[in-house]
């Protein structure tokens, strides 16, 4: 079995735990607990008749504090980058992550979360802003780890990426 | 070159003209290339079939290929899975000469190695759970409130490597992993990953950390050995205090891994598989030292149990065969019995049952088991008479075994078995004591049975026949043509009187009912016939007369003459004469016994 890390990375308080523990436990929690450091878990995905064993590095939300330790993305074989829909600073936070994890990793499978669609009624960021990034090579998938749609999707659109498309993460998009 | 020699079969391909012409040139042109070398080569490429070209380069295309990618491996074990299974099947004799000559030895040293095992695990065994310092330490994990068995690994303990992790160090991702017998590994891809990220926090994080890297952390009981390379990171799983022989093993298999998948390690994709193969290299570091390392010395305190138990067994397996060869013994000479059938048969601490289907000939059980040769078991049969046919079986049989002779008859009635007939005094007992009739029958009764003659046990019987013999001797001669008696024969009357007298004593004793004395009187051949019937009747009364004159009065008096009996030879005094018969009805064998 093939194993392969990936790293969720986004601003604080975005979602990105909670859409690990819905994928990887299909639970949810109300309560916010910030993510110190790394949190790891797996999960085995069946892709393209093929059993991946997916390690999942859920890395605590950057912010002016918190800076990206870059060794937490060492060998990471994809990443998902995560956006709360609610907060237009948390597309710019992911914008950031991108070019830093581009500076850090190469050209790797990426995917953009639109996190807490559940929170329609709050949406903040528009649709341009979406075209916009997403003629830069961004793929946007619409998630909420509230009530698990497209999270199990998400995971396995992001391991096709990784095993069809291989890197596709160019600096040029940065 | 192999452009310069073109296909081998390329010449005589073409029909048209320009074609050969151009082909015709370019063989010149190769000629002149390559001189004497081009006939040789062609002849070298063209005599050889794409068999044996496919042989000449099989070997070196596998090794190749299988350095490639290790694909000949998959690709040929369910072939050879195959082939060897059907070789087993079709062929077991070639297999079992193959793997005879490592077989024996192989057992032999599993064996050794077993018992070895087993005595040094009995002796620590005894060790932590019968001598002194064992109670105390009993004591201790109690009042600690910790299992025993971890108090005893603690104590005795220096120190285990209980798992070791083989950890990709780009990705963190876990290679391959190892752990010591009995330990339960908790989800060790995991570990991996937080270890490297923990190694990654602390070379971000501390001056100089992005060169050094983490050497170990202590977690509780735990010591995590970490040995850094430069694509791998080998993490020991320590329980106690390793010592520096842990960290040179960790370095020593860390270094082996690097020269041996190398070049994996550096093309890591997330394909665990090849280094599957590191099991051999992880498992040299599960290290362990104990604090009482066996003290090298004889397991004396084990190996006296061990003998103990052995003789033990010794005694308990001998009486066990012993008692067994026993049983087989009382079971064979059971089944052997005449007339016996063994039918059913259980054994339980030392009591032995059995069931058999017998006949009524056989002997009792009871007899039988006096004659086993019991030792320790306690024997019961259960015995089932098998019914026999009175008519076609038992009576023949009867008679044969017992020699009552032709003058016997036999009947049943309910329970009874009906005698009749003459029969002796000793066929009467042989015949009341028979196994035979005693299982077929409840009751005997021989109240129809006649005793002919003498042989009674009986004295008074005896007496009766004796008389009776005796006056069936008694004989009285006559003059010729007279019924006078010879001269000296009046002196046979007194005896006869007194034998008379006391045969009818005895009747009354014995009792013997409606007896009857039969006096007959003989003629000789000379005279006529009625002559010689007259004065045969005259003779016969002559001597009834003469015992009723002397008070001789039994219940039946005959007596008559019968004339000259025909056939006769003996001389003619002896032929004018009178003979008594003492008859008596039948007598009673079960009254008499009684008397």
């Amino acid at each position: 079995m093939i194993a392969k890390k990936i790293c969720l990375l986004g601003s604080f308080a975005v979602g990105k735990t909670s859409l690990t523990r819905r994928f990887v436990e299909s639970i949810f929690f109300e309560k916010y607990h910030t993510t110190i450091g790394v949190k790891i878990d797996k999960k085995v995905v069946r892709c393209e008749d093929r059993e991946i064993e997916l390690l999942i590095w859920d890395i605590e939300g950057r912010d002016e504090f918190a800076p990206l330790r870059e060794s937490y993305l060492r060998g990471a074989a994809a990443i998902l980058l995560v956006v709360d829909l609610t907060r237009p600073d948390s597309l710019e936070v992911a914008r950031e992550l991108r070019v830093h994890v581009d500076k850090v990793l190469g050209n790797v499978p990426f995917l953009a979360l639109l996190n807490k669609s559940d929170l329609d009624q709050d949406r903040r960021i528009t649709p341009e802003d979406i075209q916009a990034l997403q003629k830069e090579g961004w793929e946007f998938i619409e998630t909420s780890a509230k009530t698990g749609q497209n999270v199990d999707g998400a995971f396995l659109r992001l391991t096709e990426k990784l095993l069809v498309n291989g890197p596709q993460l160019s600096k040029t998009g940065a | 070159m192999s452009e310069l020699m073109g296909s081998q079969d390329e010449t005589p391909i073409s029909s048209s003209a320009q074609p050969n012409a151009s082909q015709d040139e370019l063989t010149r042109l190769r000629r002149l290339l390559l001189g004497t070398e081009y006939d040789r080569a062609l002849h070298a490429m063209t005599s050889r079939s794409d068999t044996e070209r496919v042989a000449a380069s099989l070997t070196e295309a596998i090794i190749q290929r299988h350095i490639r990618d290790r694909s000949v491996g998959e690709a040929l074990g369910p072939i050879i899975d195959e082939a060897l299974s059907h070789s087993i099947r079709t062929r077991p004799q070639r297999i079992i000469r193959a793997i005879y000559p490592i077989i024996g030895p192989a057992i032999r040293k599993s064996v050794t190695r077993a018992l070895a095992d087993m005595v040094l695990a009995l002796n620590q065994i005894l060790e932590s759970s019968l001598s002194l310092r064992a109670w105390s330490w009993r004591f201790s994990a109690w009042r600690a409130g910790i299992p025993y068995g971890e108090y005893v690994l603690l104590k005795t303990l220096d120190f285990r490597v209980e798992q070791v992790l083989l950890i990709h160090r780009k990705t963190g991702i876990l290679l391959h992993a190892e752990h010591a017998e009995g330990v339960q590994a908790e989800d060790p891809e995991l570990v991996s990953s937080m270890l490297a990220a923990i190694s990654d926090f602390v070379s971000d994080s501390f001056p100089g950390g992005a060169t050094d890297s983490i050497e170990n952390i202590r977690v509780g009981n735990f010591i995590l050995e970490i040995e850094t390379g430069p694509s791998a990171i080998l993490v020991a799983a320590v329980r106690g205090t390793p010592s520096e022989d842990v960290g040179e093993a960790l370095c020593l298999a860390l270094e082996r891994i690097h020269r041996v998948f190398g070049r994996d390690l550096t093309h890591f994709e997330g394909d665990r598989t090849p280094f599957a193969t590191t099991a051999d290299i992880l498992q040299s570091c599960l290290l362990e030292r104990r604090k009482y390392p066996g003290r090298g010395g004889v397991p004396w305190l084990a190996m006296v149990i061990l003998l103990c138990l052995l003789v033990l067994g010794g005694i308990l397996g001998y009486r066990k065969i012993q008692a067994e060869t026993q049983y087989a013994k009382i079971k064979k000479q059971i089944s052997q019995t005449s007339g016996y059938l063994l039918t059913g048969e259980h054994k339980r601490r030392g009591q032995a049952d059995f069931e058999v289907l017998r006949s009524p000939t056989s002997i009792f059980p009871g007899q039988l088991i006096e004659s086993l040769p019991k030792g320790r078991w306690q024997i019961q049969i259960r015995d089932h008479v098998a019914p026999l046919d009175l008519g076609s079986y038992l009576a023949p049989l009867l008679a044969e075994t017992l020699d009552l002779g032709k003058n016997v008859h036999f009947s049943v009635e309910g329970e009874v078995l009906v005698v009749k007939g003459i029969l002796t005094a000793g066929q009467l007992e042989r015949l009341a004591d028979s196994n035979l009739v005693k299982s077929a029958y409840q009751k005997i009764d021989t109240t129809g049975v006649t005793l002919p003659d003498g042989s009674f046990p009986d004295p008074l019987i005896n007496r009766w026949h004796q008389l009776q013999a005796e006056i069936a001797t008694t004989r009285f001669q006559f003059l010729p043509n007279t019924a006078e008696l010879v001269p000296g024969m009046q002196q046979k009357i007194p005896q006869l009187l007194e034998r008379l007298k006391e045969i009818e004593g005895l009747a009354k004793t014995i009792p013997v009912e409606r007896w009857q004395l039969f006096i007959i009187g003989y003629a000789d051949s000379t005279g006529t016939e009625t002559a010689n019937q007259l004065v045969s009747e005259e003779r016969a009364q002559l001597i009834r007369k003469l015992l009723e004159a002397n008070g001789i009065a039994p219940p039946t008096l005959l007596a008559w003459g019968t004339g000259h009996k025909s056939g006769n030879k003996l001389p003619d005094d002896q032929q004018r004469t009178v003979t008594l018969q003492l008859l008596h009805a039948p007598i009673q064998y079960g009254e008499k016994k009684g008397q």
